[in-house]
């Protein structure tokens, strides 16, 4: 399979997680809760564009709203691929972190 | 709560830099962002974090989305960075010199701001009429105030208007406790509170109407008087006429906004100064200020004044030739038609033209100094450029790459100069009399004046260079000997203008300080610097009859050892009487008159020119008139002969004339020497002493006055100024603009000659090989200084020759304005053009003594 950068992969957790409202704004929210760290909103874009482009992702237009200075909502969801690749990074990160110690509580790992 | 939108112009940017493909969405994101926090933390953290993300779309990696532009623009900005870095010295005299021309620019806005502004923070606006009134002749014309009962009157006939307030400002002495103070006092109606936006710190404007004795103070007097404490309800006593009356403090203002006509210390009833006049139609002395009423169409009662108050000029004896007039208060200060004496001298739009005008030569000596130097540095920048185009750049991106150096540059520029203007604006308002206590930095037109001058800089200082170098065929940039490094005629004639332009300011200053130094020292008596004037008016009893105290005074002073001599004059010698007769030629021209007393002559050490005091008895009274008035008014012979008769005029006194005296006055000089004649007369109601004291004991012996005055007259303050002082005070707008433009001068100058220093550098580099040939075959110090200053010598003959004509033109010009001018003598020019090329060489000269101190060997033995 084809490996997604970190970022890459929590956007697009964060769109299965987000459902039918996975457009920039909660994308962003969700990625902030996530990581605690201050993201631009220039910054999702990137990671999303190039989720796009390799297929992972389908935008879809949504209506014009007022509060948006009458622009449309782009909202995002995943395609077949984008499916596969989840149950991928699942399937990846459960075996890696499979038998290893909860370090919050035992300290160290030796 | 109406909902916020980002700026445009940051939207505009934002969306540039996004992908087609995402554009709406993603604005609409950041807009929908913008909204929620501007909610949550107010606009201001929202536009913040709107930049940030500009920021971060210049700074970021993410080409997908910032279509790639965002790598472009910071590897742009780093290249400049270093190219700005490398060439430091450049890089530094550029900024200096932009950040000077700029600091000047923006103050020279604020003052133009301060000007149009003045008086436009009454909320009533144009409403505030001020009423004049025209006298017109027979070629005579002259403004007056209003009479004391036209403002009732009109208010009460005329539906135009619904409130006035008469403004007679006077000076006053103030006691409290023991201290008296010498303060401005209005003298206005109840409707002052209602028409002009003075907001009141403390107080209510309702007591004004209901008690006859209460005082509003302004905010800085109040602050002198009390300090930080509410003073409502305190008393101080004000000297009205002869007698100290009690009033209470009953309000105390917000400080004045800046740029305001009204100035006053403290507000009180206009009753107290009108007094015998309140129903007096023919004293027309009182400044009037009305307002119009709400539902009246401003302009057209403007335009309808005259018929008005037609009415009411039945009652007045020069009524048949007058007409009443109004102007609003807003626009008196720029467009003036007649100075109110209750009101601050008005200005004109000239200074503000002048100075943008110079603020205006300047950035364009700024901007040619940015061209001479980028184009001077290129010849470093061949190789780089070379390389570039060889790998395949376009001439897009090298001009583009140009263009981010100076955007950068012009940047750093503006903010210094901000920084500068702010730490010069005290010696700015000292120098302009006005007191702008901050930068306009909220005002949209200074950031909208920044746009136009970055763009115009970008567009001339960078975009030119960019042209040029990027035109050029790579394989001639590898090639020395490019073309490129030869004649150099753009950079050469903009050389010409730039010093142009500053001996243009150096001639302009030298004509107007020697036309100030000759209106202050060749008209006034010699030694005016040991004599004082004394006002005795505030004293109350002068005159014949009571005029005990004056006299006591006199007879203490005579008793006083380094008095040279005194006299009693009736007028203050600044302001005397003036009539209008017709001259020999038959024109309308004004005489002045004063009375005196016979010592007067001594006082001011005045030499009579024919007759004398010698024939005239104790006593007796007789006429002395100026040259001024012999040659314009008088046909034959004047000596001894009545006034009356050789003026043919019987409204003048029909005493002989027993002198004649040269001109003597300290008015205004910028409209000539006023003809003028003495009544020498050993009594009247005189209101101003003048003494001559010794030179040598000028200190002991003032004080020694101060104790007389104070014991004779224990209810005034004493007050003295010296003559030179006052005659000073008279030209002190000239003495404020030759100052203005002295330091114009030096800024241009110093830009002119930093970019004369960066080229003078260049050069040197460039040629330095053939210098170091010619110093190896023998040439010394003063040949190379000769080779190097030939080039830049031609350059400045050039610029002599446009800047002298302009010179001529506008300072022949200016001068029309004075009747007694100097005429413009030819080595003015040439003077300064010297003081030009002498710095100019100077700075050659400090470049030339560095290069020389290098071992010639080094620099050939280069490569």
């Amino acid at each position: 399979m084809k490996l997604l950068s970190r970022i890459e992969e929590i956007i697009l957790v964060s769109i299965w997680r987000l459902g039918d409202n996975a457009y920039g704004m909660p994308i962003r929210d969700e990625v902030i809760q996530a990581t605690g760290k201050d993201w631009l909103l220039g910054a999702i874009y990137g990671p999303l564009g190039r989720l796009h482009k390799n297929g992972y992702i389908d935008p879809i237009k949504g209506e014009p709203t007022a509060e948006r200075g009458g622009r449309a909502k782009v909202f995002y969801t995943l395609t077949p691929i984008g499916m596969k690749a989840l149950e991928e990074i699942q399937r990846v990160n459960s075996y890696l972190w499979q038998n290893i110690p909860d370090f919050s509580t035992n300290g160290s790992h030796s | 709560m109406k909902k916020q939108h980002p700026p445009k112009l940051a939207q505009l940017i934002l969306a540039r830099m996004i992908e087609p493909g995402v554009r709406d969405a993603a604005m609409g994101d950041f807009e929908e962002q913008y909204i929620k926090q501007s909610e949550r933390c107010g606009r201001f953290t929202a536009d913040c974090y709107y930049l940030k993300e500009i920021a971060g779309g210049i700074w970021s990696r993410s080409w997908s989305f910032y279509q790639g532009r965002s790598n472009m623009l910071r590897n742009y900005a780093i290249t400049s960075l270093r190219n700005l870095k490398r060439s430091h010295i450049y890089t530094s005299i550029n900024l200096c010199s932009l950040a000077i021309a700029i600091t000047w620019a923006i103050l020279v806005f604020c003052y133009v701001r301060t000007e149009i502004n003045f008086d436009q923070f009454h909320e009533k606006g144009e409403r505030l009429a001020l009423v004049t009134a025209l006298y017109q002749h027979d070629g005579y014309s002259a403004y007056f105030q209003s009479q004391a009962p036209l403002g009732p009157a009109i208010v009460n006939e005329s539906l135009d208007f619904d409130g006035y307030a008469r403004l007679i400002n006077e000076e006053k002495t103030l006691k409290y406790d023991k201290n008296l103070f010498n303060i401005s006092i209005l003298g206005t109606d109840p409707d002052f509170f209602e028409m002009f936006t003075f907001p009141l710190k403390w107080g209510s404007s309702e007591n004004f109407e209901k008690h006859l004795y209460v005082m509003y103070l302004s905010h800085s007097m109040s602050g002198k008087i009390y300090g930080d404490e509410n003073p409502i309800g305190r008393q101080l006593s004000l000297k009205i006429g002869a007698e100290f009356v009690v009033f209470n403090v009953a309000g105390v203002f917000e400080p004045l906004p800046g740029g305001s006509s009204i100035q006053f210390d403290c507000v009180v009833a206009a009753n107290h100064f009108i007094g015998d006049n309140e129903n007096n139609w023919s004293h027309v002395r009182v400044p009037l200020c009305l307002h119009i009423a709400d539902d009246q169409p401003v302009e057209s009662v403007y335009k309808h004044f005259e018929e008005t108050a037609a009415p009411y000029l039945k009652s007045l004896n020069i009524g048949k030739y007058t007409q009443y007039k109004s102007q609003s208060l807003q626009s008196y200060h720029l467009n003036n038609q007649y100075h109110f004496s209750s009101l601050e001298a008005p200005s004109s739009k000239t200074p503000s033209l002048v100075l943008a005008l110079i603020a205006v030569l300047v950035l364009i000596i700024a901007a040619i100094n940015y061209i001479n130097l980028s184009m001077g540095c290129t010849f470093y920048r061949f190789k780089e450029v070379g390389v570039r185009k060889v790998m395949g750049a376009e001439r897009q991106q090298i001009i583009r790459q140009f263009l981010v150096e100076t955007f950068l540059l012009v940047v750093g520029a503006i903010g210094m100069g901000l920084l500068l203007a702010q730490l010069a604006l005290p010696i700015f308002n000292q120098l302009t009399q006005r007191d702008i206590i901050s930068l306009p930095l909220s005002e949209p037109l200074l950031w909208i004046l920044f746009t136009i001058l970055i763009l115009f800089l970008v567009g001339l200082s960078g975009g030119y260079p960019a042209w040029r170098l990027s035109k050029v065929e790579p394989v001639q940039l590898f090639n020395r000997q490019a073309s490129f490094t030869g004649k150099q005629n753009f950079s050469r004639s903009l050389m010409v203008f730039q010093f142009a332009i500053s001996i243009f300011l150096i001639c302009s200053t030298l004509v107007i300080l020697r036309q100030h130094q000759y209106m202050l020292k060749d008209h006034f008596g010699a030694n005016l610097n040991q004599v004082i004037e004394i006002d005795i008016s505030k004293g109350g009893n002068t005159g014949k009859t009571g005029g005990g105290r004056s006299l006591a005074f006199k007879g203490k002073l005579n008793q006083i050892k380094g008095i040279e001599a005194l006299a009693y004059t009736k007028y203050k010698i600044a302001y005397t009487m003036a009539n209008i007769i017709k001259d020999v030629r038959g024109q309308n021209s004004m005489i002045c008159s004063n009375q005196v007393e016979s010592s007067f002559f001594k006082t001011m050490d005045i030499q009579f020119i024919k007759g004398g005091l010698s024939e005239l008895g104790v006593n007796e009274r007789a006429v002395f008139i100026t040259e001024r008035l012999k040659k314009d008014f008088v046909e034959g012979d004047a000596l001894y002969r009545p006034l009356q008769e050789v003026l043919k005029d019987t409204n003048f006194c029909a005493l002989p004339i027993y002198g004649i005296i040269p001109a003597m006055n300290l008015q205004y000089m910028r409209y000539g020497q006023v003809a003028q004649y003495l009544e020498v007369t050993p009594h009247s109601d005189f209101s101003t002493l003048y003494v001559r004291i010794n030179a040598n004991q000028i200190g002991p012996v003032l004080s020694q006055i101060r104790e007389v005055f104070q014991s004779i007259y224990p209810d005034i303050q004493f007050d003295y100024q010296f003559l030179d002082d006052i005659a000073a005070s008279s030209y002190e707008e000239e003495v404020r603009w030759s100052r203005i433009v002295k330091i114009s001068a030096i800024v241009a100058l110093f830009i002119a000659c930093s970019g004369l220093f960066g080229l003078t550098l260049l050069t040197l580099i460039r040629r330095r090989k053939e210098l170091s040939v010619r110093r190896v075959l023998g040439a010394g110090f003063i040949e190379i200084q000769h080779v190097i200053s030939r080039d830049f010598l031609i350059i400045l003959l050039i610029s002599n020759a446009l800047a002298w004509p302009t010179a001529y033109l506008v300072m022949k010009r200016w001068l029309e304005d004075y009747s007694h001018r100097i005429s413009l003598s030819w080595w003015l020019f040439p003077a300064a053009s010297a003081i030009a090329i002498a710095i100019a060489l100077i700075t050659i000269l400090l470049q030339t003594l560095r290069a020389i101190q290098i071992n010639p060997i080094e620099n050939l033995r280069d490569e």
